[in-house]
């Protein structure tokens, strides 16, 4: 018997909560790997640091649109019904707060340990992604279970 | 105090005989939706509301109450 729509969504949405938590861990990882890499730049690093942005901005959007991207327009109307826009919401705003709490660090930090603006502006970026990410994959994960 | 909304929306839809998918099907939202609802944890908007009470064949006030009421 085919899937019903709603078997598909429910699929599509345990998968899409358990990607964010692996984008957002790998995302973090990644980063601790290459703070080194903020020097002044050749070719190849740039190169690598170039594609760090394309990464966040690839993690933005899925964020965003809640990925399925080439689903159907009714199950992507599913897939972000009212209960995931509520958690999308209160996903980026503890992303909101956990950049906040970042910046505030990395300013005090700056007075005991000198740090270029590219290593700390993308140290905030990754801590606010990461955080939206992680937020939003723990509430799509406690709604999806108790079914 | 913070108003708490209740709910009857498990015992209508078993009364229908329906699971949260079949319910969640009929009116175009996810399971875990219905879920959260279900549990408390998550308000439905006032169309949501309203879709769930046509959907169970029940006024909108019997299927939501405020705590207290």
């Amino acid at each position: 018997m085919p899937a019903t729509t709603a078997e598909i969504a429910e699929k599509a949405a345990w998968g899409r909560a358990r990607a964010a938590t692996v984008l957002a861990s790998t995302f973090i990882a990644a980063q601790a790997g290459s703070f080194g890499d903020d020097l002044p730049l050749n070719r190849p690093q740039a190169l690598h640091l170039s594609a760090w942005v394309v990464w966040a901005a690839m993690l933005m959007f899925f964020l965003v649109t809640g990925g399925n991207i080439f689903r159907s327009k009714r199950l992507r109307a599913i897939l972000n019904d009212e209960s995931t826009q509520d958690h999308r919401r209160r996903a980026m705003a503890l992303g909101f707060w956990g950049t906040i709490g970042a910046a505030m660090f990395l300013y005090v930090a700056s007075f005991y340990e000198p740090l270029s603006a590219r290593l700390a502006l993308r140290l905030v970026i990754t801590v606010g992604i990461a955080v939206a990410l992680l937020r939003f994959s723990v509430l799509e994960r406690k709604a999806l279970k108790n079914g | 105090m913070a108003d708490r909304l209740l709910n009857t929306l498990k015992d209508e839809r078993t009364r229908l005989g329906l699971t949260q998918a079949e319910l969640a099907e009929r009116i175009e939202v996810s399971r875990k939706t219905i879920n959260t609802i279900e549990n408390g944890v998550f308000v439905p908007s006032t169309i949501l509301a309203l879709k769930l009470a046509q959907a169970l064949d029940r006024p909108v006030e019997q299927l939501f109450r405020l705590d207290g009421d």
